[in-house]
C-alpha cells in the first residue's frame, strides 16, 4: 500500500476500545461479596480477621479451592492451602469502608455497620444473586476460625523465620 | 370488564386508641364515582394509588412495588397534631369481571410478607376467613408474572377474559403486557396529564401505543397476528419432521457406505424434478443402481472362474498383493482419521472449559449488575461510578490499569461476554459435528478393512491349500457381493417409501405456504378502517363537547391507521395547543376509546380512572360536560373522577347530581381515620 497517501491525507486513528473487567474486579461484585463474606462467615461482633477475608474470597473464586478451605477448616492435621493475597480486596475494602458499609475495629477485624447489614439483607431477599457465593458460605458458615488462622501464621513464622 | 366494588386499606399504628387501626373503606357502584374533598393533601391520590397497587399496575406511577406510594402506608401518619409511625400497612380490593367477585390483598409495608406477593380470595371481602373463601398466593414483577401460572397479572389477564395478544419487541415476541393496556385508562395525576398515554411503562415493545388502541378496540390487526402464531407452530411442526425424514434416510444411506444428494434438508415443494434429483451414491460415486448391476456383473464373473485354486494360483497371488496394498493404505487413512478425531474430542474439551469460565462470568456480571442497582438504592457512591470519598467519576474497576484506558461497563460488558459465549458455543458445535462425521468415515473404513482382511486370509489359505480343493476365496467373495446386494436393494426401497411421507410433507408446506401467502400484510381490514373512523368521529365529538380551541379546524383532526393517534395535518396535536386544551385533547381520547369500544365490541375492560381532571385553567362548564359525557354511557362502564372541590362552582354542580346517577366519596379533612370511628357509620350505609 501507498505509505504516502496513508500518512499525508488520511490519518488513521487508533481508538483504544474498551477492555472487558473480570467479574472478580467490578467493585460492586467484591463490595457485595465482602459484605456477604462478613455477615455468612463471622461472628456478628467480633469482626474479621483481613487473612481471612483473602482466604474466603479466593475460595470463592472456584469450587476446589472452596473444598480444600473447607477441608482445612473442619480438620486438624491437613496442609494449609495455598493463600492468594489478592490487592484487589484490599481495594474494594476501602470503598466499602468510604461508603460506610464496613467498619474497621481497633483491633484491625472488620464488622459490618448498619447500612452494610441492610445491604446484606437485600440481597439476601433477592433469590436469583449470587447463588453460589450463598450456598457455598452457608456451607463454610462459621467454621473457620480465628484460632484456625493464628496457627496457619505461626505456621509460616516457624517455617521461614530467617532468625 | 373490570368492575372495583371495594376498597379497604389498613393502615397499623401505635395509636393506642382503637388499637391504632386508619383505615379506608368504601363502595363503588358503576356509573360515576367520585373521591372528592374540599382542600387538597387529603389522601385522594393515596386511595387512588392503592388501587393500583392492589391490581400490580403500580408501574404506571412511576416505580415498582412499596416504593411508589404515599408517607402514609410506609412511615408516619398524621392525626390531629400526633405523628404515628406506620407499623404495618396493606390494602383489599373487591373486584368483579361482571360475574364472579374476588378480592385481592397486597402489603405496603410489612416484615412477614414480601410486598411482590398478591393474596387473592375467591369471593367478596366480608366473606375472607370463612372456610369456603379459599386464598391464593401470586407473585408479581418476576420474570413470568404475566406467563406463569402462579403470576398474578396471568390470573388477571383470565379472569378479565382478556386474550393478550403476542407482540413484538426488539427481541423476541412478547405479550403485551396489562400495565402497558392499564395506563391508558388510569390517568395518574402526575404525569398521566402530560401526553395521551404518557404514563406508560416501557417494556420495549414496538409501535406500543398503536397495539394498546388496536387492543382496546379489538381491530383485526391482532387476530391476523394470532393466525400468524398459528402457522408459525404449523411451519414448525413441519420442519421437525421433514428433518427426522432427512436424518432417517441419511443413516440408513450412512450404514451401506452411500451418500444422498439432492435432498434438501428443510421443508419445500417438491415436484417431480426434484424427486428426480434426490440420487443415492456409493463412496466411489457411483449411482445405486450401477453400483447394483456392477455387483451383479461381477457375482457372475466370478461364477465363471474355474472354481480350484489350482487353476488360478497366478491370479491369486496379484489379487493377495493388491489386497495388502489396500490394506495398507486404508490402516493409513485410519490413522489420519483417528488423529483428527482426538486433535477434535480436544478442541471440545477446551472449548467447553472457556465456555465455563465466560458462563461463570457472564453470570456474576449480571449479579453484579444487581448488586449495583441495589447498591444505589441504599446510597453507596461507589455503586454510582462515584469515588465514596472525593466524589470524582471513577471506572468500575479494581484493578490498576493506565489512566485512559477505557473499560466496559457491566452493560457492554455483558454483552461482551454474550458474544464470547456464541462464538465458543459455535466452536465446540463445529467440532462436534466434525466428530460425528469423522466416526461415520472411521467406521466404514473399519468395515471395510475386516472385509479385505477376511478375504486376504481366505486367499492366503487357497495358496497354500491341496490343489485339487474348491477356492474358499470365491465362495466368500460370492457371500459378500450378495450382501452388499441386499443392502442396496433394501436402501432403495426404504428411499421409495420415505418418498411418500416426502409427498405428504410436500402437500402440507404447499398448504401452509399457501396460507401464509394469504396473510394480510400491512393492508388494513375494511372493518379496522371503518372502527378507526368511528374512533375519529367520537373523538372530534369530545373535543367540541369539551370546548377544544387551539386548532382553528377542528374538523382537520385526523386519526391515521398506521399509528391510530390523533393528529393535525400530519402533526401530533400537542405541538399545537394550549395547556388545558392538551387535558381536553386526553379527556377526549380516553373517553373516545371507552365509547368505540363500547359500539363496536372492543376489548376495552370499561373502568377508566381520573386522578384530577381539572388540571391547569379547566373550568367548571367543561368539567361539566365531562361528567355529562360519563352520564351518557349510562351504567355499562365504571369512572372513577379523584377531584378536589375547591371552588364553590364545581361544588355545587356535584352536589347537584342524583345518588343513582353517581356515588360521590366524601373524604372530609383526611381519607384514614381511625377504624372504629368509621366502621358505625360504613354499616349505615
Amino acid at each position: 500500500m501507498d505509505k504516502q497517501y496513508l500518512s499525508e491525507e488520511h490519518d488513521i486513528i487508533f481508538d483504544a476500545k474498551p477492555d472487558a473487567v473480570p467479574y472478580n474486579y467490578r467493585i460492586s461484585y467484591k463490595v457485595s461479596q465482602i459484605c456477604l463474606i462478613l455477615a455468612k462467615a463471622c461472628w456478628g461482633k467480633s469482626g474479621c480477621l483481613p487473612i481471612k477475608l483473602h482466604m474466603v474470597s479466593f475460595a470463592l473464586c472456584s469450587e476446589s479451592a472452596m473444598d480444600k478451605l473447607l477441608v482445612f477448616s473442619q480438620s486438624e492435621f491437613t496442609a494449609p492451602p495455598i493463600i492468594r493475597f489478592d490487592p484487589a480486596i484490599n481495594r474494594a475494602v476501602s470503598f466499602a469502608i468510604a461508603d460506610n458499609l464496613v467498619f474497621q475495629g481497633q483491633n484491625g477485624k472488620y464488622t459490618l455497620t448498619d447500612k452494610g447489614w441492610s445491604f446484606v439483607s437485600e440481597i439476601d431477599k433477592d433469590s436469583t444473586v449470587l447463588i453460589t457465593e450463598k450456598s457455598e458460605l452457608s456451607l463454610l458458615a462459621k467454621k473457620l476460625t480465628d484460632a484456625k488462622i493464628k496457627q496457619l501464621s505461626d505456621v509460616w513464622r516457624n517455617t521461614y523465620a530467617d532468625d | 370488564m373490570l368492575m372495583i366494588n371495594r376498597l379497604v386499606i389498613e393502615i397499623k399504628t401505635a395509636n393506642p386508641s382503637h388499637e391504632g387501626i386508619y383505615g379506608f373503606d368504601e363502595r363503588f357502584n358503576s356509573g360515576l364515582n367520585f373521591i372528592a374533598s374540599l382542600s387538597n393533601t387529603s389522601g385522594k391520590s393515596s386511595v387512588i394509588e392503592a388501587i393500583y397497587y392492589c391490581l400490580g399496575f403500580e408501574e404506571i406511577i412511576g416505580g415498582k412495588n412499596e416504593k411508589v406510594l404515599t408517607s402514609v402506608y410506609k412511615s408516619t401518619i398524621k392525626d390531629k397534631d400526633t405523628d404515628w409511625n406506620v407499623l404495618e400497612s396493606g390494602a383489599y380490593l373487591e373486584i368483579s369481571n361482571g360475574n364472579e367477585i374476588v378480592t385481592l390483598y397486597r402489603t405496603a409495608k410489612s416484615d412477614a410478607r414480601d410486598s411482590r406477593l398478591v393474596t387473592v380470595y375467591y369471593g367478596d371481602y366480608d366473606s375472607i376467613g370463612n372456610q369456603s373463601t379459599l386464598p391464593d398466593d401470586m407473585f408479581l414483577h418476576d420474570g413470568g408474572a404475566a406467563t406463569n401460572a402462579s403470576g398474578f397479572h396471568a390470573f388477571l389477564e383470565s379472569f378479565l377474559h382478556l386474550q393478550l395478544p403476542l407482540v413484538p419487541t426488539n427481541g423476541n415476541d412478547q405479550k403485551l403486557y396489562l400495565q402497558v393496556i392499564f395506563s391508558c385508562l388510569f390517568i395518574e395525576q402526575k404525569h398521566g396529564w402530560a401526553d395521551i398515554f404518557s404514563g406508560m411503562p416501557y417494556f420495549g415493545i414496538k409501535d406500543v401505543k398503536k397495539r394498546v388502541v388496536e387492543f382496546l378496540l379489538g381491530l383485526d390487526t391482532l387476530k391476523n397476528q394470532k393466525e400468524r402464531d398459528r402457522l408459525k407452530t404449523i411451519k414448525e411442526t413441519i420442519s421437525n419432521e421433514w428433518k427426522t425424514i432427512f436424518d432417517d434416510i441419511n443413516r440408513n444411506a450412512y450404514r451401506e457406505s452411500c451418500y444422498v444428494n439432492g435432498l434438501s434438508m428443510w421443508p419445500k415443494i417438491m415436484s417431480d424434478k426434484n424427486y428426480d434429483a434426490i440420487t443415492v451414491t456409493t463412496v466411489a460415486g457411483k449411482s445405486l443402481k450401477e453400483a447394483m448391476s456392477d455387483l451383479e456383473t461381477e457375482h457372475n464373473s466370478i461364477k465363471q472362474l474355474k472354481p480350484r485354486n489350482v487353476d488360478n494360483f497366478e491370479s491369486l497371488n496379484v489379487e493377495l498383493q493388491t489386497i495388502s496394498e489396500t490394506i495398507i493404505s486404508f490402516e493409513q487413512e485410519l490413522y489420519d482419521c483417528d488423529n483428527q478425531i482426538a486433535l477434535s474430542r480436544s478442541a471440545i474439551v477446551q472449548a467447553e472449559r472457556s465456555l465455563e469460565v465466560v458462563v461463570r462470568d457472564l453470570r456474576n456480571n449480571k449479579d453484579a449488575a444487581k448488586l449495583q442497582n441495589m447498591g444505589s438504592t441504599i446510597g453507596c457512591k461507589s455503586s454510582e461510578n462515584v469515588c465514596p470519598t472525593c466524589n470524582q467519576q471513577i471506572e468500575d474497576s479494581l484493578l490498576h490499569i493506565g489512566k485512559d484506558i477505557p473499560i466496559m461497563s457491566i452493560e457492554e460488558n455483558i454483552r461482551h461476554l454474550e458474544g464470547q459465549r456464541s462464538v465458543l458455543e459455535f466452536t465446540r458445535d463445529s467440532h462436534k459435528t466434525n466428530v460425528a462425521q469423522l466416526s461415520l468415515v472411521k467406521n466404514d473404513l473399519q468395515s471395510r478393512l475386516i472385509t479385505l482382511r477376511r478375504l486376504a486370509q481366505t486367499i492366503r489359505s487357497d495358496i497354500y491349500s491341496t490343489e485339487t480343493e474348491w477356492s474358499e476365496s470365491i465362495v466368500q467373495k460370492l457371500v459378500e457381493i450378495e450382501t452388499k446386494f441386499r443392502g442396496y436393494e433394501q436402501l432403495q426401497s426404504f428411499v421409495t417409501l420415505q418418498f411418500k411421507d416426502i409427498g405428504e410433507l410436500s402437500d402440507r408446506w404447499k398448504k401452509y405456504k399457501d396460507e401464509y401467502a394469504k396473510l394480510p400484510k400491512n393492508v388494513d381490514s375494511e372493518s379496522d378502517i371503518k372502527v378507526i373512523s368511528s374512533l375519529k368521529n367520537n373523538f372530534i365529538a369530545n373535543l367540541h363537547k369539551y370546548k377544544y380551541k387551539s386548532a382553528p379546524n377542528i374538523d382537520a383532526v385526523d386519526i391515521p391507521i398506521e399509528t391510530c393517534l390523533p393528529s393535525i395535518d400530519g402533526f401530533d396535536m400537542k405541538f399545537d395547543s394550549s395547556a388545558s386544551d392538551n387535558i381536553r385533547i386526553i379527556w377526549s381520547f380516553t373517553m373516545a376509546l371507552l365509547q368505540t369500544s363500547l359500539e363496536n365490541a372492543g376489548n376495552h375492560p370499561r373502568l377508566i380512572i381520573f386522578d384530577e381532571p381539572a388540571q391547569h385553567s379547566i373550568v367548571t362548564s367543561d368539567m361539566e360536560s365531562l361528567i355529562q359525557s360519563v352520564l351518557n354511557l349510562k351504567k355499562s362502564a365504571q369512572v372513577i373522577v379523584g377531584i378536589t372541590l375547591n371552588n364553590e362552582e364545581l361544588k355545587k354542580s356535584i352536589e347537584k347530581l342524583s345518588k343513582e346517577d353517581a356515588t360521590i366519596i366524601n373524604l372530609d379533612e383526611h381519607a384514614f381515620k381511625l377504624f372504629n370511628i368509621l366502621s358505625p357509620t360504613d354499616s349505615d350505609e
